[in-house]
This record gives C-alpha cells, structure tokens and sequence, in this order.
C-alpha cells in the first residue's frame, strides 16, 4: 500500500436493490422503528460517519401493478432520522431530496429540522430529479420540459441556502426559476447549509457537484473507474476554484463479510438462495436469451448459445446494472464475463453483474480492500448498502472495524464535531 | 396539549423520558404541535412539526401526536410519507393537525412554484381526500414477503389512487407501506381562527376532528353554517401566566350549544419553565371536576383515543 489515508464510511437502510434480502429468515423486520432503531445503533457501533437514507417519489407500477419481487416503499427519511437523532449523539444523517418534486422552502424547513435534532450532524444529498413519472404524484409546477434542471437545481439550492443562512441574512436570491422574497428561516438548530452530497455521473453533474457540493456519492468501487472518476472530480473541484482537499468521493459498495476469507464464501454460498429467487434467475435469462430455456439450474452456466441478432433485453430494473440493458448479444457476453471471471454460478454472477460492486472477504482482507482503494485514490470512503439486510452490520462493526483501526485508517472514536469536519477530516486521531 | 412543535423538541431534551409521564399524569393523552404562527405575522417560519416531532418521540412515551401541517406550501404525496412514518414510529399514535390557508399569502415570495393556489380551500379539500387515498394505497398484508412466490409485495394489494381534482392529480400509490393505524385521523387546527365555522362548513367539514379556540366557541353558537357538529370538537384552552380553566371554558362553549368532545390545554405562549406545572394544575382541575379512567392506560391507537371511530 503505497500511502495511509482515512477511511470514509457511511451506512444506508432500504436501498431498494434488486439484490437487498427480504426473505424472514434473514430479515426479521423492515420499515419498522425498531429495525431502524437496530441500523442507527449498528452504524454508531461501527463509527460510521453517517446514516444515509434515500427518497421514494414513485412506487413504480407497470401494467400488472408493483413489481413483485423487489424490495419498494420507504418510510420518510428525515422523519426517521430526527427520530434516530434524538437517540444517537455522534452519528451524522444524510437524507435524499430531489429538488424536482420538493419546494425549495420545505427543503429547507426539513433539513433545519433535522439539523435542529442532529446538531451539526445533518446532512442533504441533492438530487436533481426523480423519475419522470414521479411527476404524476405532485402538484402542479407548469411545464418543466425546456428547464435547464442543472441550472433549476443550482438556483434550488440558492434558495435552500438562503433561508438557512439564519442570523448571517444573506441577499435574497433571484434567479431565473427560483426567486424568494421572504426572511430566511428562524432555523431551530445551528443553521447554515448541511453538509451537501450529490449523486450524479455525467460531465456536467460532476461540475455541478465541483461547484456545489461537499461530497459526491458515486457507483464505482473499483480501481478501474474509481481512479480516474476521483482524479477527474479533483480537477474539476480545483477548476472551480475550491481546495481539492475540502471535496470528497464516496462509492456505493455491497459487502459480505465473515471472519476468515473462507467462512465469507461460504456466507456468501449460504445468502445467495435467500437473495436471488430462482424466478428472478429465469427473469435475467428470457430477457437476454429468449423464452426457450427451460430447465434451467439457478446455479449453472449461462446458455452457451447467442441471443438471436438484434435481440433487446428490455428494462430489468437495473438487474442486469444500469450500463447493460438493451443489446442482448452484448449482456449475454457481459454475464458470461463474470460468470468467467469468478467461477460463479448463475445466481451468483447476476448478483455481481448488478452494477453495485460487491467484496466478499474475512475481516483482515476487506479491510485490506477498503484501505487499498482508498489508498490509491479511487475513492475516500463508501456507502455501503444493505444487499446483506439484518444483522449484517453488527458482524462489520466487530470484525472489521477493528482491523480497519489497526490498519490506521479508520477512527478509534467519535470526535465533537461537525458532518463537515467529520467527513474532511483526513486525519484519524 | 397543543404546544409549539420547537417547544416541544425543547421539553423533551430538558425532561427527557419524565416528560410523557409527566404529561401522562397530567391526563394528557396527545399533543398537537403547531408551527409557530409565522407566516400569518409574515415573520420567518420555524423548522418542520413532522420532523421536530419525531425527534421529540423518544421522550413522549406513549402520547400520540399530531405535528401540524400546512397543506398549501407542501406535497400532499409527502405529507402522507411523513405521517405515515410518525405512525410507524409511533405503532399507530400519529395524526395530522391541518392549519387553515394563511389569508393573502403571496406564495411566489416564498419560491414556492405551485399553480394551484388560487383555490386554497379546494386544495385543501382534494389534499384531505388525497392523503386518506393514499394511506389507504397499501392494503394491510400488501408486504407479503413471501419467498415461495417470489413476492415481497402483494401487487393485488397495492393500489394507484388517480385522484383527479378540480387542482390536484395524484396518481399514487403511496410512498411508504401501510402504517399501523392506516388511514390516519385528521384534524384540523382551528385554534387561531376567528371564525372557525367558515371552514367547518366548508374544506374542514371532510376532516375527523377539530380543534377549536374555547373563547371563540363560547361566543359563536355551533351549525350556523352548516355541519361543524358533523366533527369532534375539541375545545382549546390558552394557557398564560395566570388564567386559563378549561373546566369553566368547556363548560361555557356547550352552554352555547356546541357538543364538546375533550379539552386541550395550549402551552404555545408559556416559558419552557411553566409549561408542566400549568399543565400538570390544569389537568388536575380538569381530573377532579369531570372524572378520569387514569386507573387504565390510554387505548392503543390514536383513533381509540380521540373516540372516532376510523
């Protein structure tokens, strides 16, 4: 390893991926207050930097109703996390609003809120948009078609920031979409902006994020795309004109952890028929190959035919990812990839495929892999998601929090701090 | 107890787990936390009841809730997210305190883009409608979680609502699965209006409850415009440093023959110090001029506990 830098780490409930496990032997509860009252502590237990919760503007229904197999629907997230504030005194939360479908001034009003029960621990991931068909769920706003929703979300959270400026009365903003002309907010709490995340991967999300964000929450943790995403975003945050060192990346990351390499395959071998249903196996193969495999093992080969020419695989709910939808020869070719490259049955390498990159190790060896990435810069720490839902956390806060301590990446306690200077921070004393 | 939801947040840091049985003893068996009356001072608005409240809970103990809202400046798809998540922290003790529209209010000063407020009254009627469909999107089981069929949910159990108002469409279905009580009681917090059988009349009238001023109960006879005996009253006392009886108030406002379902006592213009004390006095006068089942502890949910049936 060629340098020792501090481990970032952020924890999130219900992702709503297509892999989380929802079978009752391995998830007792969810949605529920003591399954989040379960998470919060874990996360606390584990020293995370914060408690991260995503929006629901849409159950999406097709034309036989709710998707059936996955995990949908969400309890409100900065309800619940003012709720678990008053029950946590060092984690930090973050929530999802998308500055589509929510006014600028209820932004506001929630994160004050949320930052009046967290104290300087509250923090906003911004995202510009929900589906397109969220719209059908809110009220009227006129035709937002020819917006620049780069800009809409730039003057948004002019707006934001403006009514938390508290006693400092900023300049009312007036912009092209957004202008307020109202005091900013008595805020409750400390006031001031939260620490602002900002999921989004194209060019100009990735400035916009330069521009406007504390943190950006990304796909990749990997060395192949991790890289070169977080030398581009620290180019991007000093063309900005801001300190690259004020700036930070975070990857979406699925673990399976045990305490030695072996017991995690194992684990793992043991999860995967709680976690991927034969059907859905099935659902992967008619999309990419057609419907004349039958008989099918979950945990056998891919066909070894070519789809038919021309061949498109449909939406699958991002269960194939997000970058392999459409051309089918081209999915087929990705499957067998993984299929290759792990030794993995079916199940399994569907799993893989899924876009979320997935470590499966014992304590020594992820936190190895943590430090690793983090040290060669393709990422300054992880949100990891709850693929293993449950208890799974409990095991990472036992296991590899204290390796990651040993490694001298990681904190071996909570500071008096803000979610900003937490997650700055580069220093793990 | 109808408290500003700040305030609220203030007591139980200070009280911690002794406030909900303080208030307990005190005979109270919910609370309504109002936003603070800002905008109708055209002041700065506070932080939001739905969350300020939420941070208030673990120190409620088994009091039910009911965070005010203001339907014209918000999302009733979110609202119905966020009361349904105070039920689920609550397991079923959460209502909805609806405040009536703030008359003139320029929204657009505020950045709020909306273009359906030129009706405020039939906004707030279609969103009462929308937040019950809503809640009601996800029938109880419609989780099923059952492996066998590859199902976490029931697709026959959860349903679009396609509302279609004279101002709001709504498809749905909801964001967030059933909550414990479902669909939630609604009230409508009356308190500050000077004529609260307009709105009884009118947007209120689709409400379950109403929380109305006990001064201004005592002088409006009840009906005059229409159906406001078709809800349940709840007669507000104003607490201040040396008056305020609710037995004396509840007893003129059904002298002037309105049906008074329950008294709440309003703390929303007392110092944090006095709040208890005035509450635990007023709950005491209350207990011995009318009674209290106090021996058993308050029904489960807070449908049981308001007497409306849902």
């Amino acid at each position: 390893m060629s340098e020792r830098r501090r481990v970032h780490l952020g924890v999130q409930y219900n992702a709503e991926d297509p892999h989380e496990i929802w079978h009752r032997d391995k998830l007792d509860e969810i949605n529920t207050r003591r399954s989040f009252e379960r998470a919060a502590s874990s996360a606390e237990a584990a020293l995370c930097d914060f408690f991260f919760q995503a929006e629901t503007s849409m159950i999406p229904t097709g034309p036989r109703g709710v998707a059936e197999p996955y995990v949908v629907g969400r309890a409100d997230n900065i309800t619940v996390q003012s709720y678990l504030a008053a029950l946590h005194e060092h984690i930090g939360f973050v929530s999802t609003i998308n500055t589509t479908n929510n006014n600028p001034l209820d932004i506001a009003r929630r994160l004050a809120s949320l930052d009046a029960a967290a104290p300087g621990r509250a923090g906003w991931n911004l995202v510009l948009g929900a589906s397109p068909l969220a719209k059908r769920n809110y009220r009227d706003v006129g035709d937002r078609s020819a917006i620049d929703r780069y800009r809409f979300g730039e003057e948004a959270l002019a707006a934001v920031r403006y009514y938390l400026s508290g006693e400092a009365r900023a300049q009312p903003p007036a912009g092209e979409y957004v202008s307020v002309d109202a005091p900013p907010l008595r805020t409750p709490g400390p006031g001031g902006l939260p620490f602002v995340f900002y999921a989004g991967d194209s060019s100009r999300s990735r400035d916009f994020a330069a521009t406007n964000a504390d943190a950006i929450y990304t796909n990749a943790a990997n060395v192949e795309h991790g890289v070169p995403f977080t030398a581009d975003m620290r180019r991007r945050v000093i063309a900005a004109g801001r300190d690259a060192d004020a700036f930070k990346v975070f990857a979406r990351l699925a673990l399976v952890v045990a305490e030695t390499d072996d017991d995690a395959r194992a684990l793992q071998h043991d999860l995967l028929p709680y976690q991927v249903h034969p059907q859905t196996v099935q659902r992967v193969i008619d999309a990419v190959w057609g419907d004349g495999v039958s008989d099918f093992d979950p945990d056998g080969p891919f066909p070894s035919f070519e789809p038919a020419e021309g061949r498109q695989t449909g939406s699958l709910g991002s269960l194939l990812g997000m970058y392999w939808e459409g051309d089918a020869r081209r999915a087929a070719a990705y499957l067998r990839g993984v299929q290759r490259g792990g030794g993995f049955g079916a199940r399994q390498a569907i799993v893989v495929a899924s876009g979320t990159d997935l470590i499966v190790g014992g304590a020594r060896s992820v936190a190895e892999r943590l430090a690793s990435l983090v040290a060669k810069r393709a990422s300054d720490g992880f949100v990891i998601v709850p693929h293993i839902a449950g208890t799974w956390l409990e095991s990472f806060a036992k296991l590899v929090v204290p390796e990651l301590q040993h490694l001298g990446v990681y904190p071996s306690q909570y500071r008096e701090e803000s979610l900003r200077e937490r997650v700055l921070s580069s220093s793990v004393e | 107890m109808r408290v500003r939801a700040v305030q609220l947040l203030g007591l139980a840091r200070e009280h911690r787990t002794m406030l909900g049985e303080r208030l307990m003893q005190a005979g109270v068996t919910f609370v309504v936390a109002t936003d603070d009356d800002a905008l109708t001072r055209g002041d700065a608005i506070d932080g939001k009841a739905t969350s300020l409240v939420a941070a208030a809970l673990p120190s409620l103990g088994g009091i039910g809730v009911l965070p005010s809202v203001d339907l014209t400046l918000t999302e009733p798809f979110n609202v119905a997210r966020e009361a349904a998540t105070i039920d689920i922290l609550t397991e079923g003790r959460a209502g909805l305190a609806l405040l009536p529209p703030v008359e003139g209010l320029d929204a657009a000063t505020y950045g709020v883009p909306y273009l359906d407020l030129a009706e405020p009254t039939t906004l707030l009627r279609e969103s009462i409608e929308v937040l019950r469909l809503l809640w009601d999107s996800w029938e109880p089981g419609a989780v099923a979680r059952d492996w066998t069929t590859n199902r976490f949910v029931d697709a026959d159990r959860v349903r679009t609502i396609d509302f279609n108002g004279d101002v709001l469409h709504v498809a749905g279905p909801a964001a967030t699965p059933r909550s414990p009580q479902g669909v939630l009681p609604i009230a409508v917090d009356l308190t500050d209006d000077p004529d609260p059988a307009v709105a009884l009349a009118g947007w209120a009238s689709s409400a379950d409850l109403a929380f109305v001023s006990a001064e201004t109960a005592a002088r409006t006879p009840p009906g005059a415009a229409g159906r406001p005996d078709a809800l349940r009253q709840f007669a507000v006392t104003r607490m201040d440093d040396s008056k305020g009886d609710l037995v004396r108030d509840v007893r003129e406002a059904e002298a002037a023959g309105h049906a008074i379902a329950g008294a709440v006592v309003d703390v929303t213009a007392l110092d944090a110090a006095a709040v208890l004390s005035r509450v635990a006095r007023a709950g005491e006068a209350w207990i011995a001029a009318v009674g209290s089942s106090s021996t058993h502890a308050p029904p489960a949910t807070l449908w049981q506990r308001l007497g409306v049936c849902a």
